[in-house]
Order: C-alpha cells, then structure tokens, then sequence
C-alpha cells in the first residue's frame, strides 16, 4: 500500500464523522444533510458539529443569504479536513461572500484558523467577514463530550481561551447559531458587501425545491440498528491497572524503575505519546516539568510518522526540550528508550494519549536511573478500536463499569451520551434531552449564559443537571429512555428537549416524548420543547395535538427563556 | 502577537520529506469546490442507508454517476454499478465518493478510494477508530 493521503496529491478526505460537504447552489450533496434547511446563496460555513451546523445554515437561510458551500470538519480526534483548510477555500471561491465557523473544544482547529485569519486580514484588501461559535464553554474538564474530539488535552487552549483568541482577530462570536443570520447580515454591510444584493441573487439562484412536498422519506423511515455494542470513549485506565499494561514495554528497559512516589516539584519531566491533530499524526508529547499549573504552558509537540515510529532526530528533540539531554548517560538511554517503547505501545494498543512524569533517582536513592512516578501514569486508549473493529479486547476489558457513574453506563447501552452535570449542586436543575454532542454542548452554553444574565436571579441560574446526546441512531425508545434517565435525577425541575433534526427526525422524537408520558414516571416535571429541522411541522403538531400541554417553541431564545422561568421558579 | 506566541508549543522542526508531503496533501483543498458538475459515486452503495441517501440526493439535483458494493456488477436505481472502485475510476470517471460503509471497514475504504485516486472522498461514519485513520493519514518518510 502506497497511497496514503499525504504522499500523494490526488485525494482530499473530509470527515469521518461529520455530515459531509454540501453546495447548494449546483445542488451538489455529498452526506447526509438535511436537505430542506439548505438554500443557495453565499455564505460558507466549515463545522465540527452537524447539528450545530444545521442550526447555522437554518438561521442563514431564513436571513435569506443562503449557502455557497457547506463543509464538515466532524467531532473526530483526526479530521480529513479542518477549518483551515475550509477557509483557503472559502477565500478563493467567488460565490462565499461571508464564513461562518463552528468549532468545538478539543484540538488545535480553532487557534490554527486564527492564526490564518490574522494573516488573511492583513494580507487582502477586504477581507470576507467571519462569525464563529464555540461548543463546549461549560463543559466539565476530563470529560468527552459526545464527539470523540470533544475534550481538551494537556496543553491544548479551552473552549474559553480558543473564544478569546478568534475574537482577539477580529472573529465576530455568537452565543447561539440562530443568531448567524443577523449578524452575518450586519457583518456583510459593515465590510461593503450588500447584503440585499446577496439576498436577491441568492433568490434568483433557487430551484423550484420546496420543503413541503419534498421529504427525505427514506431516511426519515430508517429504523435503527440494534446493535449489543454501543460506544464509548471512556478507556482510561485506574492506577492499578497501569503497572500491568506497561509490563511488556517497560521490562526491556534496563534501570527504568516505577515508583509509587509523587513526582517531585522540581527536577522532574513529563514524557508522552498523543495525537498532534493539525498533523494528523502520533506526537511526542514533553516538558521540562511536571508540575499540573505549568505543564500545559510547557508541553510541547513534536510529531512523527505513524508508520515509521519516532526518529532519532525526533526523539532527540523530545528529549532536549524535557531537558533531559544532559542526564547522566544511563538516564538518557532509558528516557529514549521508554519514549520509543512508549510510542510502540501507542501504535500496537491504538491509544490516545500514554504518559507520566519522570525524575532521575539520585545517588542515595538509587544509581541515577530513571524513575517512572505511578501517580502521575495517564493511559488513554481509543475504544472504538473495539467496539467497531473488535482489535484490543485485553485493553477494553481493562474497563471498570462498577466504578463508574451507573446511568452513564446505562446510557451507553442504547447508544446515548449521557454526562452527569454539577455533581452535588442542587441549584444544577435543567434537563437537557437534544440530539446531536455539538448542539448539546451549545444548549448547556447558552442556558448558562442567558441565566446569569436573567435579571431576577442569582448568578449560579441556567444550571443543567445534565448533557444529553441522543445519538445519531435515535429512536422514540431511545427518547424515552433519555427521559428516564434525565428523571432518576432528584434536582430536575424542568426537562428541556432541543432539537434540530438532521438524520434525526422530528416526528420520531415528538412520538418518543408522548411515549415518555405514557409510560414513565414524569413526576409532574414541565416540559419544554423545541423542534426543529426533519420533519419539523410532523413533530409540532404532534406535540399540540398530544393533549399534553406542552409548551412547544420554534426559536431556541424564546424555548430557553421559558425553561428558565420555570427553573428559577418564576415561570 | 506573533506566530509563536498563538502557534503554541508546536515544534518548528518537521524532516524535510514529510513537510513537502505536508503541503502536497494541502494542495488537494481545491478538490472541496463541488458543484453542478461534480461526478459523484457511493462505495456501499446497494445498502439501505446508501439507497435512501442517493434517492434524496438525485432528487435534489447531484450529479451521482454510480456506485460499487464488493462482489455487485449491473444496476441499481437506474445508475451502474460496479464490484470495486478501479472499474469504477475507468468507467465512471468520478470527482468524488461518498463513503457509506459501516465504521470497521471504513479505514479499508479510504484506502482503496486513495489508492484509486478518486479526488475527493467524504466518510461520514462515526467510530471509526482513531489508529486506522493515522493510517491512512501518515507521512512518508
């Protein structure tokens, strides 16, 4: 096998995970996009998150703009293709007038397509104006949030600090994606460019595709497959299980011991293998210190061939900056030898991210050998490998699920994210129910956001219990499972089900809810709904006609108000 | 700001070879602008989720030209259909495919897309697992 993407010129990937790439105005759809919510038109957006990215192209297209070109980056770890790379293309294609760029915490795509903004800006005369929004403001650390990519590795910047840095550009951030359309409008006049003209032109370029007669039935009809292994992310190892994963590859290393100590304050390294995602390639990941407050400004990258393993040039590279080139020779060899050993295991147990800190044993302690402290030992595996390949059984059986929270694991089982919020805090009472890890993460986003700027509340309002990702294999089951689930939290005082339907469709998730009322417990919990998107008008007259009184909204602003009324107990 | 201070903490030292590799891979970022014209095949294409997508998007417009399911050869929806993607290359000419093939042979089929040097290839499956997409990302020393 030669041809591989990067040694050859011919091919360009996008995705995996992601929608796909759609132009409106040749009606070119490649994925799996909702197709009434596109029009043609001129905007380009290049998103991580599909749902979010509907919520965008939906707002867009009511501004009358619409769509030039539609490109999915995906919620992978790796994507084919990243923002930038939409960008360069947004820029020399003559029918993108405005960019919308939706990203995601995790990864480097974000502070990458800053870095090439600030650039474009200074390099062109009239620069096309850009919006963004960021996913996952309020994520709680160490977990991954729907999307495999979801989750911010040592070093990387947050969803806040990436936020910063776009708008420090000149970037224009949206809290929520309803608000594109207005905004790109605004943006496009301020830059010179008319937005009725866009508006006219775009009208002029719509086929006769109407939304009311034309509904992707077969997709919308499709049945989910039932499938006994459902995913997750979760496989990082505990501390005790490390010693024994490591054995085969730290054994041959002679004079490397581990030891249960703490790494000490001073003195010590922190060596790893990761993912450098811009590369699309395994990193050496060190630094000069292991101290957790410093660490992430210190760590530094260095990627290598995933075929060919590190080179010596690589390593030795890795090893200078960990500031390890002038240990005592013995620990040189063993500090090259664990990082190679290391980036073996990496590749033959398809992991994530492999690490600890290490310091050199002094005379009295030992002989000036390495030491691999065991508190400090990150072993992070991908578990995917498994559920969709079965490869690495002895690594996923290594999983604890007892040790685990039981409704997360539960979740799993029908193929639902489900993320336990504020553990403890009784103020945390919104229940979250949407489909899609992106627009899930915005939701938690914008709920906190708009509830500490609700005037008759103390700050700590807009609290969700929970995050909740339906998946993309949802069905009315799955839907009422989602309500169980939510419910089985005592601090639940209102449920909010956000919907945009892409492969998802409405019909299917209002029929889920009246299921829920049938057939659990609801405890008398309010219940706010919001559909949009597949079968959009299927699914709101169900919720009318249902006899439930529920309170069914079109726009995200006014459903999350509402769900906020009742939450601070005012509604 | 310069530079270094937003491109943080990545090293500046890539061998020679994987950065030309690098910015040949770039170069295929043109291979995005579809439209009208775009010549578009399925791999996987007689499965349920393929069938109902190339419905949708025939309808819609998409210039989809054909597909391939291993071991198929002859018609489905009124468009050919071929048993693996170097017949297809030859007969079909495409300018992209669409990858709907389940998460464990994904990483086979952007391969074997590469390797018929289809321009571009858009895999939607999620979980594929991270490892077979270095794979079929990786440098060349």
């Amino acid at each position: 096998m030669t041809s591989i993407l990067k040694t050859q010129s011919k091919s360009r990937l996008v995705g995996a995970n992601a929608p796909g790439i759609i132009a409106p105005i040749g009606h070119c759809r490649i994925g799996f996009q909702p197709l009434p919510t596109f029009a043609p038109g001129h905007v380009g957006i290049a998103a991580k998150s599909g749902t979010l990215s509907y919520e965008a192209v939906a707002s867009v297209t009511r501004a009358g703009l619409g769509q030039s070109l539609c490109i999915g980056m995906g919620g992978d770890i790796v994507a084919g293709t990243n923002l930038v790379d939409s960008l360069k293309v947004f820029e020399q294609d003559p029918e993108t007038e405005g960019i919308i760029l939706i990203g995601e915490l995790g990864g480097w795509a974000e502070v990458d397509a800053a870095e090439w903004i600030r650039d474009y800006k200074k390099r062109v005369k009239n620069p096309k104006p850009i919006a963004a929004i960021l996913g996952g403001v309020h994520a709680p650390a160490g977990r991954i949030m729907g999307h495999a990519g979801a989750w911010t590795s040592t070093g990387e910047k947050t969803a806040t600090e990436k936020l910063k840095i776009l708008q420090d550009v000149g970037v224009t951030m949206v809290d929520h994606p309803e608000k594109f359309g207005k905004v790109m409008k605004t943006l496009l006049s301020q830059s010179g460019r008319d937005p009725d003209k866009i508006i006219q032109d775009a009208a002029q370029q719509k086929r006769g595709y109407h939304t009311s007669t034309r509904r992707p039935l077969a997709e919308t009809q499709r049945k989910a497959r039932q499938t006994g292994a459902h995913q997750t992310r979760n496989l990082i190892l505990k501390p005790n299980q490390a010693p024994a994963a490591l054995k085969p590859y730290l054994s041959p290393i002679e004079g490397l011991s581990v030891t249960q100590d703490d790494a000490p304050q001073t003195g010590s390294s922190y060596l790893s293998v990761t993912i450098d995602r811009t590369a699309r390639q395994p990193a050496l990941a060190t630094a000069p210190t292991s101290d957790p407050s410093q660490l992430r400004h210190r760590i530094k990258l260095f990627p290598y061939s995933y075929l060919d393993g590190p080179t010596p040039e690589t390593l030795r590279s890795a090893v200078a900056h960990a500031q390890l080139d002038a240990a005592p020779p013995a620990a040189l060899a063993q500090t090259t030898a664990l990082l190679t050993s290391l980036s073996r295991m990496h590749t033959e147990k398809e992991a994530i991210t492999l690490g600890g800190a290490v310091s050199i044993s002094s005379p009295k302690e030992g002989n000036g050998d390495l030491l691999l402290h065991a508190p400090t030992i990150h072993l992070q595996f991908d578990d995917s490998a498994f559920k969709s390949a079965n490869r690495q059984q002895d690594i996923s059986a290594l999983r604890q699920r007892e040790t685990e929270d039981q409704d997360e694991v539960e979740a799993e089982a029908d193929g639902i994210v489900y993320v336990r919020l504020h553990p403890g805090n009784p103020a945390a009472n919104i229940g979250t129910l949407v489909n899609g890890a992106g627009l899930a993460m915005n939701t938690l986003d914008a709920l906190q956001l708009y509830g500490s700027n609700n005037s008759s509340n103390t700050t700590t309002g807009g609290l969700a219990s929970n995050f909740l990702d339906t998946g993309g294999k949802a069905t009315s089951a799955t839907v009422k499972k989602s309500f169980e689930l939510i419910l089985r939290d005592p601090r639940v005082k209102v449920i909010f089900v956000n919907i945009f339907g892409g492969l998802t469709d409405g019909g299917m998730i209002a029929e889920g809810i009246l299921l829920a009322f049938k057939e659990v417990d609801m405890r008398g919990v309010p219940v706010v709904v919001r559909i949009r998107g597949t079968n959009e008008e299927v699914g709101q007259r169900i919720i009318a006609e249902s006899g439930l009184g529920l309170e069914a909204f079109d726009s995200f602003g006014e459903a999350s108000a509402r769900v906020l009324d009742i939450a601070n107990g005012s509604g | 700001m310069t530079r270094a201070t937003l491109q943080v903490n990545r090293s500046s030292t890539r061998p020679f070879s994987s950065y030309r590799a690098l910015q040949s891979y770039e170069d295929t970022v043109q291979n995005l602008r579809i439209g009208k014209h775009t010549r578009v095949i399925y791999q996987g294409f007689t499965g349920r989720v393929a069938t109902g997508n190339a419905k949708d998007s025939l309808a819609y417009g998409t210039n989809i030209v054909g597909g391939v399911t291993p071991g198929k050869e002859g018609e489905h929806l009124g468009l050919p259909l071929l048993p693996d993607l170097r017949k297809a290359k030859e007969q079909l000419k495409p300018d992209a495919t669409a990858v709907f093939v389940a998460a464990p042979h994904c990483g086979k089929a952007i391969e074997d897309a590469i390797e018929a040097e289809i321009p571009l290839i858009v895999a939607v499956a999620e979980h594929i697992p991270l490892h077979d997409i270095l794979r079929v990302s990786r440098i060349s020393p």
